[in-house]
């Protein structure tokens, strides 16, 4: 690492160089003149605080105090050549005059010249370009003085550019890679790209063949190529594994031991070269990209002095690894923009005491409705009102019972009793699950999802599903739920637990939060580092617009036009996530899938397996001979009835491994033989053998069935040291800046709050802790975060519950958003939110018991129910407010997408309503629709008639019923759904074969619960529409239902269906009716 | 909400009511429903709504329906039918040629190019094909497109397309809605946002893909973001029933469905009355009625055995070969729509075989890829032009981005979002005029360069659309389709009349 600059003293002078140097190195270009300004502002032109305060300065590669162990120092910006220039000679600017060549022609080598490049890949800067063949030697009667079990450091500045083929890139080295007379003794030391597998590019310390001293992780260095960096390598004496240490940009890499063989290095010089740059010799790999910059020690330097030289180098290059520190500049949010009323800590307002209602909600919206001089609406009929708590609460239309039952209750809490009723349901979860589960975009595909035949699931996505749908059954406290999702896995130590409870597996779980956003780095192609930061920006994006209701993503590029977050806080934000999502240091998803049971319970389950594998093995091979028995006797038999010579091929067709068979042999098997079947080796069997079998297969199977395995969980969890956050010029990671530490938003927080410092924990086990801290920080309930958050979930569920929020933008909370309705109820409910305890049903029943939720909304119903001389109020309330923005009568909703398929489940008797597991499979149809997957290849027969969120999720192939009516796209987050009304919708209910095949299932329960037409009318009405149907209507039906029959009767007229057709007509127009998807 | 766009004053009052009223049969309202409206006291109300007028604060909301609207400034064209060529044809073998590249085919390149996939070599490739001049305009195209060739005078060729990803994905979604970021609105759903369609019987923007599967990022090319749900493509089947569910899965007697369209809004209508002053129960029986009428027209749009041997022929509708009949029948299918007052309609190249993404062998591939579609593209040109549509009709071929100039493995060509050829027709665009230059080896633009949102801005300008005011509020946000304060997005005067 870089020096501290807190942890050294300053001097002004080094200061002002420091300021200095950072302008003229690091040109502002391309910025904006806002970012442009802040970035001064953050180099303290202008006398604040600045890069490198404090830092000792950075010292030259052939500095004083260094130039003792300088051995060769290579620089291309002193070439003195023309652009695109052959380099014949790269003078070493050590004195020591070991100049590097081709080594094809001048020494015995096969390396071409390279090229010499003015404005080159590492920031325009000169630097020598390196392709294939081209390699540089330096004399070998001038060898550097590193020999034996020798210290050396190296430094090389690089922009190396990703290529595939041979195995290995040698960047720099020096030395013998091959040592014939003493092979387990490295000869050499060589920083190298060792690629010996398919993308899984690492950087390599090598001591020569078989003998690797230190390698990075697999897939490493893939995500450095293509952009200018500084690499290190530090050898102390020592056995070479554990005396070397490399550095990309400052930071020490990740290493794993290497297979070779481990040992104390003796490096011999090569006679014919020294030291080698690339393709130098046939045995060393090409080297494909520039190189600016080359310095060799033989010493092992300290670390004061290695971070002096890598200051010097990066930033003369500009490679801003080591951004300048992250430290309070002035105040980049006001006081003012701190007092917008969403980032405001909730107080709880006084509740009106004057108003016709006893609660608070219904207090706060009467004073302004009273300020309008209108009142709420007559509460909605019954049957009205328990359709529309039903399907508000559960998602699931009432039954002909329950409607019968409330509308007999004649007790004052009649209507209390159903909102326990419904809030007690297991179904109240799947409901309001979802809504959550739309807020994070919670899909079961983990990709893009942008190519409709191929699905790519994320295998246990559905647990964090199941978890949600879960957590709001059982009404888990919502600080605590969320701080399961944002950190469950620092809640425990579960790297080091024995064993999993439940619960244990639930803390995992729930990070499934932060495992929605699209990641299609499974795909080599797109396994790259702007893929990879996509995925991180992405989960910032959901994490703040479902905790915040904010659009954070602005301020990845610049600081937020609209709202007080600048890039600094997004950055800082950002590196909550970044120990976990590193880009540098990247997990694919299948990587990032952990077993739901601890290793020691593997090892158990594994040991159980074997033991019973080991007794299965005596009775599975004494079945196996019995068969084979059987199978030849069969066999023979059979083919005892062919005729020479076709008998013997047959013969040897059918006891030639299935694999081997050639064409011809199987062409002659499905001629000749039928398939012997198991049933035809049982029979030809005697009796006891047929005993023996069949006991021998029971008790196999039992032992089989006795098998234990384990599942996976789709957590999120660091996979790592947290890498260094910097703030992104321009949100571009290639143009890192100023340096950030982890930390908050600073609206949210009473004055700038400088960096988090995780206190450390227990549980939190190897990781840092930042994302616990992160969820304290957000559920301390005086907090303003957690106001901000009880807001934001508070007006989903009014929205929810209201048709519209009482912050009409939920995805917006911001300036740009539009302000509450109803200020001091949305504070109130959050405050009592909080006070709660965080109980979300609390919420839910205190909202859906209110006189708001209750009043009638059909304008007719209003004006029927008001006294004669109120009646004039619905007309002034049309004229005041014709949006309904007070509420003064309940709004019209469309029921959801899936609400709409469920209900129709429902109303059929279809529904299954098994709960949880893993997604009902959909497939892709030819035509591009999505269709549910056959009934073989479902988990049970009835489950293509499971509730709609159990269904499989994907981003944007949707069932035709679902995707008609707004199932949304889900490419990150969906705070509100839209409600459109298009042809799709029509056409669905009319043609769709799901939409037929429910309404004739419809129509057959109809036709069982009554024996005669009025009452399956009325049954038919009850069940679809929750209400007895009119007299007119049952007159209408009755007329409808003679129709039909006589329509479908001269259609076809032997088939005898014609009442069945038309009672299925009659129930699918039921479903098509706007009453059926509306609530009221 | 804002909205930039000030609609045109709807169709009149009475016209639009007579027009419903006329429909009886379909369900519409009756002048008893009306009077008994009225007789509430909302008759104001059903009216102007009725009349397509916004009452109230919602004048300032943004397009929720399909009616036509007038364009912001007055423009050539009022259709536009896009040829999306997914997989990145190859524009140094089609459209631009390169003798220093066809020079050094063979030689090894030091520079530094920057590839996608792996397999790269550093041999440069030269045109696999020979150019022809083609034309009173003497444009070079390759020799494997002479239909288009012949079509030449015609073109406006742009050879210095830029794009911002070298994956697909991104490409043809930046390609599709101005980004590289998969969610936002495509260029046909801000088409229909600020026109409407002129036709109510069927969708606004059509989509014609191959039946074979999805092209990359299948349906994300299509559709509206958050915009409305109803400006995002419908997909129209080439075969068969045209339009998903528009007919039912299981055969109803035309009696019955009549009789079951009547009951359903005898039942419909009185719940609205019921619930008097939701506009949206009227357009959801409204959308009844439109389901009822699309099922008549998109049938008799789609019925292509309407069309004479000589255009079956010109398109080449029974070739032998099938990714070229099936193409065939996407672009007369796209004419019929067109022609019928469908403003957008998207068509897709053939995904498999015959497709542009020639990673191992550009010379095959091109071939195939040409041979079906080369003569279909020429033929909508002609025959829209035969039919007086092409000057209102902007037709855009291209695809996603260019090709490398060095040789992938055997003989292919890796993406090369540096440089890539896109062409023109029609709708005001101008005739036999090339533009744009790559350099010597058609690696980069040199001059000329045009982003994906300029194209975006040139086209929706001749559709007499301002891409900067063409604008919708989301997330705090004027969102464009260009997005021109990062983009610098600008309309190409030079390409048009």
């Amino acid at each position: 690492m870089f020096p501290d600059s807190r942890s050294s003293n300053p001097s002004r002078q080094d200061f002002q160089t420091d300021a200095r140097l950072s302008l003229r190195t690091r040109p502002l270009r391309g910025f904006s003149l806002l970012v442009g300004m802040m970035a001064l502002m953050w180099m303290g032109v202008g006398g604040s605080a600045s890069i490198g305060a404090g830092a000792p300065p950075p010292l030259a590669p052939n500095d004083a105090s260094l130039r003792d162990h300088l051995q060769i120092w290579l620089r291309a910006d002193v070439l003195p050549l023309q652009d695109g220039a052959q380099l014949f000679r790269w003078p070493d600017a050590s004195g020591h005059h070991r100049d590097a060549a081709p080594t094809a022609g001048v020494y015995d080598g096969t390396g071409t010249p390279p090229l010499f490049v003015k404005a080159s890949s590492i920031q325009g800067r000169p630097a020598v370009r390196f392709g294939q063949g081209n390699g540089l030697g330096t004399p070998g009667d001038r060898p550097v003085e590193i020999k034996g079990d020798a210290a050396y450091t190296l430094f090389v500045v690089a922009n190396l550019k990703y290529q595939d083929g041979a195995s290995r890139d040698v960047i720099v080295g020096f030395g013998e890679p091959l040592d014939p007379k003493n092979s387990d003794r490295p000869g050499a030391g060589l920083l190298e790209i060792d690629r010996t597998s398919e993308g899984r590019h690492r950087l390599d310390h090598a001591g020569g063949f078989k003998r690797d001293a230190l390698v990075g992780r697999p897939g490493s260095f893939a995500s450095f190529y293509d952009q200018a960096h500084l690499i290190t390598l530090v050898k102390r004496p020592g056995p070479m594994r554990e005396t070397s240490a490399i550095f990309i940009n400052g930071e020490p890499i990740d290493t794993v031991a290497s297979s070779g063989v481990q040992a104390v290095p003796d490096i011999r010089p090569r006679a014919d070269f020294s030291v080698v740059l690339g393709h130098a010799h046939a045995v060393m790999g090409s080297l494909n990209g520039d190189i600016a910059e080359v310095a060799l020690y033989n010493a092992a330097l300290s670390t004061d002095k290695r971070q002096a030289v890598e200051r010097h180098l990066a930033e003369r290059y500009g490679i801003l690894a080591e951004g300048p520190a992250d430290e309070p500049g002035p105040e980049l949010v006001s006081a003012r923009e701190r007092d917008h009323w969403a980032f405001r800590k909730a107080l709880r307002p006084e509740v009106p005491k004057d108003g016709v209602s006893s609660g608070a909600i219904d207090r706060f919206l009467e004073v302004k409705l009273q300020e309008s001089g209108l009142r709420f609406a007559p509460e909605a009929d019954r049957a009205t009102l328990l359709r529309r708590v039903t399907f508000d609460l559960i998602g699931l239309p009432t039954t002909p019972e329950e409607l019968q039952a409330f509308i007999n209750d004649t007790a004052s809490d009649a209507y209390q009793k159903v909102v326990d009723r419904l809030l007690g349901s297991p179904h109240f979860g799947e409901r309001w699950g979802r809504h959550w589960l739309d807020l994070v975009g919670y899909v079961d595909v983990t990709g893009n999802d942008q190519n409709a035949e191929q699905i790519i699931l994320g295998p246990s996505k559905w647990r964090y599903r199941d978890y949600i749908i879960r957590a709001f059954n059982t009404d888990k406290p919502w600080d605590r739920c969320l701080t399961e999702q944002i950190a469950g896995d620092e809640l425990k130590d579960w790297r080091r637990t024995s064993h999993y409870t439940d619960a244990d597996r639930d803390l995992l779980i729930a990070t499934g939060y932060l495992r929605t956003p699209i990641d299609d780095t499974h795909e080599v192609d797109l396994n790259k580092v702007p893929f990879r930061y996509q995925v991180v920006h992405d989960t910032v994006q959901v994490v703040g617009a479902s905790l915040f209701g904010l659009t954070l993503q602005c301020a990845r590029c610049h600081d937020h036009k609209f709202d007080p977050v600048p890039a600094r806080d997004y950055y800082r934000f950002m590196s909550l996530f970044t120990p976990a999502l590193n880009a540098r240091a990247w997990l694919q998803p299948k990587d990032r899938e952990v077993p739901d049971v601890s290793p020691a319970e593997q090892a158990e389950i594994k040991r159980f397996n074997t033991d019973l594998d080991r007794q299965l093995e005596p009775l599975v091979a004494e079945a196996n001979s019995l068969r084979l028995a059987g199978t030849n006797r069969v066999l023979e038999t059979r083919l005892a009835a062919i005729q020479e010579p076709v008998r013997t091929e047959l013969r040897t067709a059918f006891t030639s491994p299935p694999e081997k068979r050639s064409e011809a042999q199987k062409k002659l098997l499905t001629e000749h033989a039928d398939k012997i079947t198991t049933e035809d080796v049982r029979n030809s069997l005697n009796e006891a053998q047929r005993a023996r079998l069949d006991s021998l297969d029971q008790e196999t199977a039992a032992l089989r069935s006795r098998k234990k395995k384990w599942g996976d969980i789709r957590a999120f969890f660091e996979s790592g040291p947290p890498p260094r956050g910097h703030i992104f010029q321009r949100g571009d990671h290639e143009r890192p800046g100023r340096r950030v530490e982890p930390g908050w938003l600073s609206v949210l927080c009473a004055s700038d709050p400088g960096a988090l410092l995780p206190k450390r924990n227990e549980s939190q086990g190897d990781s840092s802790g930042r994302r616990l801290e992160f969820a304290r920080w957000l559920t301390e309930p005086n907090g303003a975060p957690a106001s901000l958050n009880a807001r934001v979930l508070m007006n989903r569920f009014w929205q929810q519950l209201f048709g519209e929020g009482l912050v009409p933008t939920p995805e917006n909370f911001g300036r740009n958003g539009q302000p509450p309705t109803h200020p001091a109820l949305l504070e109130w409910l959050a405050r009592e939110f909080i006070d709660s305890g965080w109980r979300i049903k609390h919420m839910i029943r205190l909202m859906v018991l209110s006189s708001a939720y209750r009043q009638a909304g059909r304008l007719a119903e209003v004006s029927e129910k008001l006294p004669p001389e109120l009646n004039e109020s619905v007309q002034t309330a049309l004229t005041i407010d014709p949006e309904n923005r007070l509420l003064w009568r309940q709004r019209l909703r469309r029921l959801e997408s899936e609400i709409v398929r469920d209900a129709i489940l429902a109303i059929s008797g279809r529904l299954d309503r098994s709960q949880f597991g893993p997604a009902v499979p959909l497939i892709s149809l030819p035509d591009g629709s999505a269709a549910l997957a056959a009934d073989d290849q479902l988990p049970t027969p009835t489950s293509r008639w499971r509730r709609s969120i159990y269904l499989m999720g994907r981003r944007n192939f949707h069932l035709p019923i679902l995707g008609s009516f707004d199932q949304p796209i889900l490419n990150t987050t969906c705070a509100r759904r839209s409600h459109s009304s298009v042809v799709l919708q029509p056409l669905t209910m009319l043609n769709d074969a799901f939409v037929l095949e429910q309404a004739r299932d419809f129509a057959a329960r109809v036709r069982g619960e009554a024996d005669n037409d009025p009452a399956r009318i009325a049954v038919a009405f009850r069940l679809a529409l929750g209400r007895r149907p009119a007299l007119e209507e049952i007159e209408w039906s009755q007329q409808f239902l003679a129709d039909q029959a006589i329509n479908y009767r001269q259609a076809n007229p032997t088939d005898g269906q014609g009442d069945a057709s038309a009672w299925t007509a009659f129930c699918q127009m039921l479903f098509n009716t706007s009453e059926f998807l509306y609530l009221n | 909400m804002i909205s930039p766009l000030s609609p045109r004053s709807a169709p009149s009052a009475t016209s639009d009511l007579s027009s419903l009223l006329a429909r009886a049969e379909l369900g519409p309202l009756s002048r008893r429903d009306l009077l008994h409206r009225c007789g509430l006291g909302l008759g104001a109300f059903a009216l102007s709504y009725l009349a397509g007028e916004s009452t109230g604060r919602a004048s300032s909301r943004p397009h929720l329906d399909l009616r036509p609207r007038a364009p912001q400034s007055r423009a050539p064209a009022r259709a536009m039918i896009m040829l999306m060529q997914t997989g990145g044809p190859s524009n140094m073998d089609l459209f631009d040629r390169k003798p220093e590249l066809e020079r050094r085919n063979g030689e090894a390149h030091g520079g530094n190019f920057e590839t996608f996939q792996q397999g790269n070599t550093n041999k440069l490739l030269g045109s696999v094909y020979p150019f022809r001049r083609y034309g009173n305009c003497g444009m070079e195209l390759s020799e494997l497109l002479p239909e288009i060739g012949g079509v030449a005078d015609e073109i406006c060729l742009v050879r210095s397309m830029v794009s911002d990803n070298n994956n697909h994905t991104e490409a043809i979604i930046q390609f599709a809605s101005g980004k590289i970021l998969p969610g936002r609105p495509t260029l046909g759903a801000w088409i229909a946002y600020g026109l409407g369609s002129e036709n109510q019987n069927l969708p606004a923007f059509v989509v014609l893909r191959d039946p074979e599967g999805f092209p990359t990022s299948g349906k994300l090319m299509y559709q509206p973001g958050w915009l409305s749900p109803i400006f995002g493509g419908t997909e129209f089947n080439p075969k068969g029933t045209p339009v998903q569910n528009l007919s039912p899965a299981v055969p109803v007697p035309a009696a019955v469905q009549r009789r079951n369209l009547e009951f359903l809004a005898q039942l419909n209508r009185r719940h609205q009355n019921r619930n008097p002053n939701e506009a949206e129960l009227d357009a959801r029986i409204r959308n009844y009625e439109l389901a009822a009428r699309m099922q008549l027209e998109a049938v008799d749009v789609a019925d292509l055995s309407r069309e004479s041997a000589a255009t079956r022929q010109l398109y080449g509708l029974d070739s032998s070969n099938p990714a070229r009949a099936g193409y065939a029948r996407r672009l007369l299918m796209a004419r019929r729509l067109v022609e019928a007052g469908v403003r957008f309609v998207l068509v897709f190249a053939p995904v498999r075989d015959a497709n542009w993404d020639h990673h191992g062998d550009v010379k095959g591939g091109l071939a195939k890829a040409c041979a079906a579609t080369d003569a279909p593209s020429a033929a909508l040109i002609r025959d829209l032009r035969a039919r007086g549509l092409l000057d209102s009709t902007v037709v855009l071929w291209g695809g996603e981005f260019g090709r490398l100039p060095i040789t992938q493995g055997q003989g292919g060509r890796d993406h090369n979002r540096h440089a890539g050829a896109v062409w023109l027709a029609g709708g005001g665009f101008k005739r036999g005029f090339v533009y744009g230059h790559t350099d010597e080896l058609g690696y980069q633009v040199t001059s000329q360069k045009m982003g994906v949102s300029d194209v975006h801005a040139t086209v929706l300008w001749q559709m007499g659309l301002d891409h900067r005011r063409l604008a919708f509020q989301h997330l705090g946000r004027d969102e464009t389709l260009t997005d021109a304060d990062i983009t610098s997005a600008t309309v190409t005067t030079d390409l048009i009349n």
